[in-house]
């Protein structure tokens, strides 16, 4: 577990580094982001055609409200916990592809849940807005990625020991 | 009554702590904000060691007034003419770092265990959590010095460019990590058989590593 830990918390803050980096803002996140608001107004658009979404804002045409998707509310930073936890985990690179791939969907899947909830939220009440957008929804981005990580744990098959551990490769 | 459902509907202990965890937190929150002044008080003690400790030179005290952390400092407001007394002053929401408290307790209540160790487990997950806490709140305090505070601030503040792009790293990882990340660890260390009982393939690895 110890071992575990370590090298998840160097992938993690390594890979939050990079996210920090200028470049690496300007040429991933920032366009991520513009893609979750465009599928949030969308999404939203099934429903309320007056929504819009305009690079990282999503807005209501008609009352003119509008959120802005910043940092810690595009789902990037509960992704590299995930991405930090699988891959530091000694696990088939098969199994840790399957992983990523299936845990960064359920991620962003919960994290429209968060935006559009918290779109509607904010037109409803400020101050339960603020509480869902500070507190609770940072936690259950989160527990989500603890959720993955523990579901794609139990699915990797246990393989007899054969006296090493070469049964698994390590990240 | 709802987990006794579960263990009868025979969900795998996964699902019914997930479940636990969703009722357990918005009664753990409302305790939490109702008990802010008593909870957050350490927090203001142990930033205010810290800063006192490091930042002295800059850093008068830290206190807590209402729900908010006041910073005061030695550094007088820019535009200040001469013979006049002030000393720069701004406020920090705690709230913004120790909702990883309440997140913590909604784990812990969830976990199969007995009182003792649940109790136990809230003390320890409370002290852990403060540490944490106070990371985000220094480098918070760092950050407004040194990023929204003036050119005048600046200068008296003399520091070094890299020192500036570690700060902002620091309260980055502060703020949007560490809140909702250490909950979760410090769960799992306390709670270490029951995430092997989830799963056990974590087990079977780490005696094979051994």
């Amino acid at each position: 577990m110890l071992r575990f830990f370590i090298i998840f918390m160097i992938i993690q803050s390594v890979l939050f580094a990079l996210e920090m980096l200028h470049p690496i803002r300007v040429l991933f996140v920032i366009p991520f982001t513009e893609m979750i608001a465009h599928v949030s107004s969308w999404i939203v658009q099934l429903f309320d055609p007056d929504v819009i979404s305009q690079g990282i804002i999503l807005q209501d045409k008609t009352s003119g409200f509008a959120v802005s998707i910043e940092s810690g509310c595009n789902g990037v930073e509960a992704a590299l916990v995930l991405i930090a936890a699988i891959l530091a985990y000694p696990a088939p690179w098969k199994h840790k592809l399957i992983g990523l791939i299936a845990g960064l969907l359920a991620i962003q899947l919960l994290n429209l849940v968060r935006i559009i909830s918290l779109f509607y939220l904010g037109q409803w009440n400020q101050q339960a807005f603020e509480w869902a957008h500070l507190y609770v929804w940072q936690g259950l981005i989160m527990l989500d990625a603890l959720i993955v990580f523990l579901i794609w744990l139990r699915t990797i098959p246990v393989q007899p020991d054969s006296g090493d551990s070469s049964a698994f490769e390590t990240a | 009554m709802i987990p006794v459902l579960l263990k009868r509907l025979n969900y795998s202990p996964l699902t019914t702590f997930v479940v636990k965890v969703l009722l357990f937190l918005p009664m753990c929150l409302a305790v939490w904000y109702w008990l802010i002044v008593p909870l957050t008080a350490p927090l203001a003690w142990v930033c205010d060691w810290i800063l006192s400790l490091t930042w002295g030179r800059v850093i008068d005290a830290v206190t807590l007034v209402n729900h908010q952390l006041e910073i005061s400092t030695l550094l007088a407001p820019p535009g200040l003419s001469q013979g006049q007394l002030a000393s720069l002053a701004f406020d920090i929401n705690p709230l913004l770092y120790s909702y990883s408290f309440p997140f913590a307790v909604a784990l812990i209540l969830s976990t199969p265990s007995n009182w003792i160790k649940t109790l136990a487990s809230i003390l320890i997950a409370y002290i852990a959590l403060l540490l944490v806490q106070s990371w985000g709140v220094c480098f918070h305090v760092a950050k407004t010095l040194m990023y929204q505070s003036g050119p005048e601030i600046h200068a008296l503040l003399n520091v070094q460019p890299v020192t500036y792009v570690l700060v902002g790293l620091a309260y980055q990882f502060g703020y949007l990590i560490l809140p909702s990340l250490s909950p979760l660890i410090v769960w799992g260390v306390l709670f270490k058989q029951f995430v092997y009982d989830i799963a056990p393939q974590l087990l079977i690895t780490e005696q094979r590593h051994r």
